[in-house]
C-alpha cells in the first residue's frame, strides 16, 4: 500500500497528516482537557476551591439483605472525616456504637492517589493549546501515552482496593481512631470499590493456644471470609462474621465514567495519528 | 495494567501469576519476566552486538552527569539507559547502552560514593528500580516495588550509619520512602501528618548547625521537613518519623526545590509558572518572579551566593541575580509584623535552543568541583539529543542590561555517534539488503530470515552472514553468501514467526510472516514457495503468535495474528484458513487466551476490558469490563490444571508431557510488540529455550520503540562451545579449515539440515503413532545412515560421560545435530571478537595463519550480561575516548589500554613458574582454539565468582587442595574463598592441562584482576593476547627443544614479553634457523605430517622478515584438507 502509493497520493496524505497535527490534535485535546477538569472538579480539592471550605457530604451505608450494621460516614474530599458504626452482635444481639474521634480524619488513600492522577494528566496537557505546535507524529503519541498512563493509573486505584492481610488490618491505624475503643475482637476496613464506598466489619473469636484446628494464616484479601485465621499480639484468631455493607458514591461514578471518555478519546487520537505511519515506512512522521 | 495502580499486593499476585501454558502475554509492562532465561544457564555467556546504521531510539527522560565529571547518564523513553563519555574538552561519545528496564526510565541518581563505587540508581515507570555500575555497564542489584519513583536522592551518613547508606525516594505514593542502597529494600517511611504525594524534595546538609534533613513539596503545595541524622537511629528501630515543620504554599504543579549551600539560606522553590526564594531559617518568602507566557518552568539551581539558573520545560534557561536590597532597606510591615527584607531578581543570562527544536526537556546543572572546574548546564530532549552549555564563572549581561545569550558548547545524539563511528553502516546482512525490518534467527536450522521494507525475505545461513559481516575477509565469505529471496509481500514485513520452534506439531517447512499491507503470507521456509496469502482490512501486521500446543481443537495448528486496528485474527495453517477475525477492539491487545472447554478465544485489551469470541461461528459472545473481565481471565487460568487432565487423555504425545522439557517448551509467555519497549524478541527466546539451548550459538533480534531498523545481539555460549569441541576432538575429528572452503560448509550444513529435520520428524511420527513401531525403526536407520560423524559423535559422548564425573551436565544427545563446522566455525568467530587485534602485528598473523581466526574487519561492540534481563552494549564509539584520533585508521580491538599490561603480568606468572608442561605445545588448528576456549572459560570463571561463595565446594576443595600444598611450590596461605574459588575450579580439572601450582597462581593473578575491578573483557583479551603469544613462542621453543640450547631458554624467562620485540625476533631467527635444520630430517612430530617448504622472499634466508607470512596459513591447510 505505501509503496504503491503514487506521488500525488502521498501529497494529498501529507497534507491530511499537516491538518490532523494542526487542527484536529487541538480539538481532541481541548475536548479531553474539558473532560478532565470536570473529573477533576469532583474530586473536591482541599486547596484551589474558592470559598475554602471544602464540602462535606453524608453517606449512610446499608446492606437490603442484613441489618446487624449500619453506617454513617462523611467524606470531606479525600478524608473521613466521620464515621458512626452500628454494630449488633449476631449472638448476643447486643447493640455496639463507635465513632471517630474528634480529632482524627482518616484519609482514604484511593480517592487521594485517583485524584492526583488526575491532575497529573491535566498538567502534562496544560501548555499544549492551540499556540503549542506540534511537529511530529510521535510527539502526540507520547503525549497521549504519558496521559493515558496516568488515566489507567487513576481508574486502576478507584477499580481496585487494597488487599490487605488481616494482621495488617489489625495493625492499621485506623483501628485506634474510635471512640469507644474497638473491642479486641472486631476489625473495621475502609475502602473504596468503583463507584461505592465501603465499609467492611470483621468478627473474630479467639482461638485456644491448645486448639486441634490447623492454623493456617490467611493471605492478603480484599475482603476475608469467615474461617480465615490470623495471629496478631500472639494471639490466634479466626474470623467469625463478615459484614460488608456500601453506599454509592455518585461523583465517583462520574469520574470513572470520564476517565472512561477520555481513554477512549486518547486511543482514537492515537489511533488517527498511526493511520498515516504507514505511509511514511515508520519513519517519524 | 499496571502493577503500581493497584495496592502492594495485586502487584505481587500479577507477577506470580502462572498461567504461561495458555496465555499469550503481549505487553511487557503486564508480566515482568527474565528477557533473557537463555542466559539463565549458569554458563559463561559472550555477547556481541551488531549494530544497523540506525541508532536505537532514545527519548531522554531523565539525565545526569556522575561525579567523575567523565560520565553522562541519561534514562530514556524506552527503558533504556545510555553511558555517554565526557571529555575535559566537552567532547561527548555514546559508550554503551544498558538494557533492563521494561518501562520509561522515571529518575536517575548516584547510589554510592561515587569515588568508591561508581554506582547510578534508576527508577522506571513500573517500579523498577536497577544499580548500575557505569563504568562497565554491569547491574549490580535490581528490584521491582510497587512504587513509581520520580525523584531519588542518595543520603548516607558515614559516622552515624552502617551500610551503604539509603536511597531517598519520593513518587506516586504518599511520603518519603527510604530504600536501603545495597538491597533495595524498603526499609522505612519518613511520615507526614497530612500524607500525600511528594512532588520533589532536596537533601540540605548545612555544615553551620551540622545536622541534614530533608526538605519536600508534595503535590497539595504542602513544605515539610524532616530531619535526617537526628532521627537514623529511630528508622533502623522502625519507629515512626513525622515531619518537624510544615508550612504551606497553597500553589500547585511544583517543580523543584533547592539549598543555596554557598550561604546556608536562601531555599529555591520552583513551580511551573513561578520559582520563590525563602528564607531558610523561618521559610519567609524573599522574592517571586513569574515565568513568561507558555514557558513553565521545570527546576533550578543555585550558581553562587545570590546567583542562580532556571531551566524550563522547553529547554530554556536563565541566570538571575539576586539582588539583595540589604538590611538598609529594611521595610516595616504595616501591621508590625517580622522584619521583611526584599530581595529583586536581576535577569543576566539566557540559553536558548535554536536548532534541532524538540519538546519535553530534562535539564540539570553541574558545579564542577574538580579540575577544570566547568559549570556546566545540561539538557537532554524527547528527540534524544543531548547539550552542554558552559556557563561562565561570573554570568554577565550585556552592556545596555539586556540579558546575554550563552551558546551551546557541544551537542550530540545517539544517531551522530552511529554516523561518525559505525564504521559498517549496514545491518546484518547489510550487504544484502540494508533495509531490514524484522529478522528471526532459526536455531535449529541455523537460518536467519530478515523482511525488508520493501516486502522481500531474505534466508540465509545464520553463521556465514554473521561471519561475512564481522571479518576482514569478507570479500569472500559475501561471494559465497548464499541466500533465497521470497517475494511475495507489496510493503515493508513487519513481522516474521517460526512456529516450529513453539511447537513441534507445526511443519517445519512452515514461515510465517506479516506485512505492512496487512497480509500474511506462509511460506515453505526450504523452497521459498507461497503456500497461503491471507489478506485482511486491518493496518499493518503488528505480531504474531502461536496458541499453545497440546489441544485437538480448532487453535490446533494455528496461528494468532495481531493487526495494528487492534484485531485479532486466527489462521489454521494446516487448512489455510481464517479461522476467526475478532475486530471489535477497541484498545490495543494486551493478551490472547484460548478457553480450553468452551472453545473461544478471550482477548484482553490494554483498558482491562475483555472480548469473548466463539472461534466456531465467528460472533462475539461477550464484552466485559472491570471486576468481570479480571474474573474471566483469572477463570481461565484456574482451568488449566483440568485443561492438561484432558489433554493426558486425548492428546497423542503423553511422552512429551512427562518429559520434564514440557515446561519450556510449552510455555507461551511470548515476546511483545515490536513496537513495545525494551527487547520485546528477546522474551520469545524462552520458548524455544530447549531447542535453543543445543547450540552454543544465538541471535537476538531486538527492536526498540519507535523505530523499525533492529539490531542483532549474537549470544555464544562458551561452556557448549567448548563441550562440542572437546567430543568432537576426542574424537579426532580434525576440523577442516572451513574459512577456506565455503562448500565443504556448505554441504555439511545442508546435510545437518536434513538430518535435523528427520530427527524431528521422527520424534513428531514417534509420538503420534507409537503402535508404528514399523516408521520408528525405518526413520532411525535413515538417521544412522544419514552421517556416520552423528554415529562417532555419540560415541564420543559416551566416552567423555564416562571421563566426568562432575556433576556437569553430560553431553546433551542433541549434540549429534550439531554439524562440527559449525562449531568450529563459531569458536573461531568468537575469538575472532575477541582477540585484541593490532596489538602486535606478528600475533595478529598468528591468529590468521596458525589458528585460522580471521582479523576482524572493525572492532565489535561487546555486550556485558549482568543476570538474566540485565545486559549492557556498547555502542559504536564506545573505543574512542582511548584513542587519538590520528589512529583511527589502524583496526584496535582492544577494550582499553590495560589489556597489554595485564598480559604481561599474566606472562610473568605464567613463566615464573618453571612448569614445562604447558599447554599450546606447539600444535595448530583446533588444539589452539579449544585451548583458547579454555582459557577463556577459566578466566571468566574466575572473575565471576563472587568473594566468599559456594559453600558447598569449600568441603572438598580443602581436600583437593591438600595436593597442592604438599607440593610446596606455593607456600602462601589461600585465604577461605580463594580455596571455594580454586575448589570449584577443580571440578573442571580435567579441562585445564597445567600444574597445580601454575593454576593456581594464575587463579590468584585473576582474583585479583577482579578485585582491581578489571572488566572481563580487558582480563579476556588479556589473556588471549598472551596465551598466543605463548603459543607462537613455544611452537618455537618445541623445535628449538630440539638442539639442548639452554641459553635460549634462559633468555625466554627473562624475556620481558613484549615491549622488547627485539628478543623475539632473535628467537624468531633461532626458529627459522630450526625450520631449515628440519629439513635435514630432525622433523618435530608435528611438522612431519606434511612437507613443509618455508616460503622466503628474495633476499637473505636468515632474516626473519624475509620469511612469507603465509607460509604457516599453506601449511596448514595442507595439513587438514
Amino acid at each position: 500500500m505505501a509503496a504503491t502509493a503514487s506521488g500525488a497520493e502521498r501529497k494529498v496524505l501529507e497534507e491530511e497528516f499537516k491538518w490532523l497535527l494542526r487542527e484536529e490534535v487541538h480539538v481532541v485535546l481541548r475536548q479531553l482537557q474539558d473532560i478532565l477538569k470536570e473529573a477533576s472538579k469532583r474530586f473536591t480539592l482541599p486547596v484551589g476551591t474558592i470559598d475554602g471550605q471544602i464540602k462535606q457530604e453524608n453517606f449512610v451505608l446499608g446492606s437490603s439483605t442484613m441489618d446487624q450494621v449500619k453506617g454513617v460516614l462523611t467524606l470531606q474530599g479525600d478524608a473521613l472525616c466521620q464515621a458512626d458504626v452500628n454494630l449488633k452482635m449476631p449472638r448476643t444481639n447486643q447493640l455496639l456504637h463507635f465513632a471517630f474521634r474528634e480529632d482524627k480524619q482518616w484519609k482514604m488513600q484511593q480517592i487521594q492517589d485517583a485524584r492526583n492522577h488526575v491532575n497529573q494528566a491535566i498538567y502534562l496537557l496544560t501548555n499544549r493549546d492551540e499556540k503549542y505546535k506540534f511537529h511530529t507524529g510521535s510527539e502526540v503519541l507520547k503525549l497521549m501515552d504519558a496521559v493515558m498512563l496516568q488515566l489507567t493509573r487513576a481508574r486502576n486505584r478507584l477499580t481496585t482496593p487494597a488487599s490487605l492481610t488481616l494482621p495488617e488490618i489489625a495493625s492499621s491505624s485506623l483501628t485506634k481512631m474510635f471512640t469507644p475503643a474497638l473491642p479486641g475482637d472486631i476489625l473495621v476496613n475502609f475502602y473504596i470499590n468503583l463507584n461505592k464506598l465501603c465499609l467492611l466489619v470483621y468478627q473474630l473469636h479467639a482461638l485456644q493456644p491448645n486448639s486441634t484446628k490447623n492454623f493456617r494464616p490467611s493471605g492478603s484479601s480484599v475482603m476475608h471470609n469467615p474461617g480465615s485465621m490470623l495471629e496478631y499480639n500472639n494471639q490466634r484468631f479466626e474470623v467469625s462474621h463478615v459484614q460488608k455493607v456500601e453506599c454509592v458514591v455518585p461523583w465517583l461514578n462520574d469520574a470513572l465514567l470520564f476517565f472512561t471518555v477520555a481513554l477512549q478519546l486518547c486511543q482514537q487520537l492515537k489511533d488517527k495519528i498511526s493511520v498515516f505511519s504507514s505511509y511514511w515506512n515508520f519513519s517519524p512522521y | 495494567m499496571d502493577p503500581i495502580a493497584g495496592s502492594k499486593h495485586n502487584y505481587q499476585h500479577s507477577s506470580t501469576s502462572s498461567a504461561e501454558n495458555e496465555m499469550w502475554l503481549i505487553h511487557p509492562a503486564v508480566h515482568r519476566e527474565p528477557l533473557l532465561q537463555v542466559l539463565k544457564t549458569k554458563n559463561m555467556v559472550q555477547a556481541v552486538a551488531i549494530w544497523s546504521e540506525q541508532a536505537p531510539s532514545h527519548s531522554i527522560t531523565a539525565m545526569m552527569i556522575a561525579d567523575d565529571q567523565q560520565t553522562i547518564i541519561t534514562g530514556g523513553l524506552e527503558g533504556q539507559i545510555c553511558l555517554w563519555n565526557l571529555s575535559v574538552e566537552l567532547k561527548i561519545s555514546s559508550r554503551a547502552i544498558l538494557f533492563g528496564h521494561t518501562s520509561s526510565v522515571t529518575c536517575l541518581a548516584k547510589a554510592r560514593d561515587f569515588a568508591k563505587q561508581p554506582f547510578v540508581v534508576s527508577g522506571s515507570e513500573n517500579g523498577e528500580i536497577c544499580v548500575w555500575n557505569v563504568t562497565n555497564g554491569q547491574c549490580i542489584e535490581n528490584a521491582m516495588l510497587p512504587y513509581r519513583h520520580t525523584s531519588i536522592c542518595y543520603y548516607h551518613s558515614s559516622f552515624r550509619m552502617t551500610g551503604e547508606g539509603w536511597l531517598l525516594c519520593c513518587g506516586q505514593y504518599q511520603d518519603v520512602l527510604i530504600i536501603d542502597a545495597k538491597t533495595l529494600e524498603v526499609l522505612h517511611t519518613l511520615k507526614s501528618q497530612a500524607s500525600d504525594w511528594i512532588s520533589c524534595m532536596c537533601l540540605i546538609h548545612s555544615t553551620r548547625i551540622q545536622e541534614d534533613s530533608l526538605v519536600a513539596i508534595s503535590v497539595t503545595g504542602a513544605l515539610k521537613l524532616w530531619d535526617l541524622s537526628s532521627s537514623i537511629n529511630s528508622i533502623q528501630e522502625k519507629q515512626n518519623v513525622y515531619e518537624t515543620e510544615s508550612k504551606s504554599l497553597e500553589l500547585k504543579n511544583w517543580q523543584a526545590v533547592r539549598f543555596c549551600t554557598h550561604t546556608e539560606r536562601l531555599l529555591l522553590i520552583v513551580c511551573s509558572d513561578y520559582w520563590k526564594v525563602f528564607d531558610y531559617c523561618d521559610f519567609s518568602l524573599l522574592c517571586t518572579e513569574a515565568s513568561g507566557s507558555g514557558q513553565s518552568f521545570a527546576g533550578g539551581e543555585f550558581l553562587a551566593a545570590n546567583r542562580l539558573i532556571l531551566w524550563t520545560e522547553c529547554g530554556h534557561s536563565f541566570i538571575y541575580q539576586l539582588l539583595n536590597s540589604g538590611l538598609s532597606k529594611i521595610v516595616y510591615p504595616a501591621d508590625g509584623g517580622m522584619l521583611k527584607e526584599t530581595v529583586t531578581p536581576q535577569l543576566l543570562c539566557c540559553t536558548n535552543v535554536t536548532e534541532n527544536k524538540s519538546f519535553s526537556y530534562v535539564m540539570g546543572f553541574l558545579n564542577e568541583r574538580k579540575e577544570p572546574f566547568y559549570k556546566i548546564l545540561f539538557s537532554g530532549d524527547a528527540s534524544g539529543r543531548i547539550s552542554l552549555w558552559h556557563i561562565p564563572d561570573v554570568p554577565v549581561s550585556k552592556f545596555d542590561g539586556s540579558p546575554k545569550e550563552i551558546p551551546i558548547a557541544v551537542t550530540s545524539t545517539l544517531q551522530n555517534n552511529f554516523n561518525k563511528y559505525n564504521s559498517t553502516p549496514e545491518g546484518i546482512i547489510g550487504h544484502l539488503y540494508a533495509a531490514v525490518t524484522s529478522s528471526l534467527y532459526i536455531a535449529s536450522l541455523d537460518k536467519l530470515v530478515c523482511g525488508c521494507e520493501d516486502g522481500k525475505i531474505i534466508v540465509t545461513f545464520a553463521l556465514h552472514a554473521i561471519r561475512a559481516r564481522l571479518l576482514d575477509d569478507r570479500s569472500l565469505l559475501r561471494a559465497s553468501m548464499p541466500h533465497r529471496v521470497f517475494e511475495g509481500h507489496n510493503g515493508c514485513v513487519t513481522c516474521l514467526l517460526y512456529p516450529h520452534t513453539k511447537s513441534d506439531q507445526f511443519d517445519p517447512n512452515w514461515l510465517v510472516s506479516g506485512c505492512q499491507d496487512s497480509s500474511v503470507i506462509l511460506w515453505d521456509v526450504f523452497t521459498g514457495e507461497i503456500l497461503q496469502n491471507f489478506a485482511f482490512q486491518a493496518g499493518p501486521v503488528v505480531k504474531l503468535l502461536v496458541p499453545p500446543a497440546g489441544h485437538k481443537t480448532k487453535v490446533h495448528l494455528s496461528v494468532c495474528c495481531v493487526c495494528s486496528d487492534h484485531s485479532v485474527a486466527l489462521l489454521h495453517l494446516q487448512q489455510r484458513l481464517c479461522l476467526l477475525h475478532a475486530r471489535k477492539q477497541l484498545f490495543p491487545v494486551k493478551m490472547i487466551k484460548w478457553h480450553p472447554v468452551e472453545d473461544v478465544l478471550i482477548v484482553g485489551c490494554e483498558d482491562d476490558s475483555v472480548y469473548v469470541w466463539e472461534i466456531e461461528t465467528g460472533t462475539l459472545e461477550r464484552y466485559e469490563t472491570g471486576e468481570m473481565a479480571k474474573a474471566i481471565l483469572t477463570s481461565c487460568e484456574d482451568s488449566r490444571a483440568l485443561m492438561t487432565d484432558s489433554v493426558l487423555f486425548i492428546s497423542q504425545d503423553v511422552q512429551r508431557i512427562k518429559s520434564p522439557s514440557y515446561k519450556t517448551s510449552s510455555s507461551y509467555k511470548l515476546g511483545t510488540l515490536p513496537y513495545t519497549l525494551s527487547l520485546p524478541e528477546k522474551s520469545s527466546v524462552k520458548s524455544t529455550d530447549t531447542r535453543q539451548s543445543q547450540s552454543p550459538f544465538t541471535i537476538l533480534p531486538v527492536k526498540t520503540k519507535w523505530t523499525s531498523m533492529n539490531f542483532h545481539v549474537l549470544l555464544f555460549d562458551l561452556e557448549k562451545l567448548l563441550e562440542y569441541l572437546l567430543s568432537s576432538h576426542v574424537n579426532d575429528l580434525k576440523s577442516t579449515n572451513s574459512f577456506h572452503s565455503y562448500d565443504v560448509v556448505k554441504s555439511a550444513k545442508s546435510s545437518t539440515e536434513k538430518r535435523t529435520l528427520t530427527l524431528k520428524r521422527n520424534r513428531t511420527a514417534g509420538s503420534l503413532y507409537q503402535l508404528n513401531a514399523q516408521t520408528r525403526n525405518a526413520s532411525d536407520q535413515s538417521i544412522s545412515k544419514e552421517n556416520n560423524i552423528v554415529k562417532t559423535l555419540e560415541e564420543g559422548s559416551v566416552i567423555k560421560k564416562q571421563k566426568k564425573k562432575s556433576s556437569k551436565k553430560a553431553i546433551v544427545p542433541a549434540s549429534t545435530k550439531i554439524d562440527i563446522n559449525i562449531i568450529c566455525d563459531t569458536a573461531k568467530l568468537l575469538l575472532s571478537c575477541l582477540f585484541p587485534w593490532g596489538v602486535d602485528k606478528e600475533l595478529d598473523n598468528f591468529c590468521i595463519k596458525n589458528a585460522g581466526i580471521l582479523r576482524l574487519q572493525y572492532p565489535v561492540s561487546f555486550g556485558l550480561v549482568s543476570s538474566e534481563s540485565h545486559v549492557s552494549l556498547m555502542l559504536p564509539g564506545w573505543n574512542h575516548a582511548d584513542y587519538d584520533a590520528a589512529e583511527e585508521h589502524t583496526l584496535y580491538n582492544w577494550f582499553s589500554k590495560k589489556v597489554v599490561d595485564l598480559s604481561n603480568k599474566y606472562i610473568n606468572t605464567i613463566q615464573s613458574q618453571p612448569s614445562e608442561k604447558n599447554i599450546g605445545n606447539g600444535t595448530v588448528g583446533m588444539e589452539t582454539i579449544i585451548h583458547l576456549l579454555h582459557k577463556i572459560s577459566f578466566v571468566n570463571r574466575t572473575i565471576n565468582i563472587p568473594v566468599g561463595s559456594e559453600q558447598i565446594g569449600r568441603h572438598s576443595s580443602r581436600q583437593k587442595l591438600e595436593p597442592v600444598r604438599s607440593k610446596g611450590k606455593n607456600s602462601e596461605n589461600f585465604t577461605t574463598s580463594f580455596s571455594s574459588l580454586y575448589g570449584v575450579l577443580q571440578q573442571n580439572r580435567h579441562k585445564f592441562r597445567f600444574h597445580d601450582t601454575d593454576h593456581a597462581s594464575l587463579v590468584k593473578l585473576i582474583s585479583c584482576w577482579r578485585d582491581q575491578s578489571i572488566e572481563v573483557i580487558e582480563a579476556v583479551q588479556a589473556v588471549l593476547l598472551a596465551e598466543v603469544q605463548r603459543s607462537t613462542k613455544t611452537l618455537r621453543r618445541t623445535s628449538i627443544s630440539n638442539h639442548p640450547d639452554t641459553t635460549v631458554k634462559n633468555r625466554m624467562s627473562e624475556a620481558h614479553p613484549l615491549p622488547e620485540s627485539d628478543k623475539t625476533e632473535e628467537l624468531e631467527l633461532q626458529c627459522i634457523k630450526d625450520i631449515q635444520v628440519k629439513k635435514l630430517g630432525e622433523v618435530p612430530e608435528d611438522w612431519r605430517r606434511a612437507d613443509v617448504d618455508p616460503l622466503h622472499k628474495s633476499g637473505s634466508k636468515e632474516k626473519e622478515e624475509n620469511l612469507r607470512p603465509d607460509f604457516c596459513g599453506k601449511y596448514i591447510i595442507r595439513n587438514t584438507f
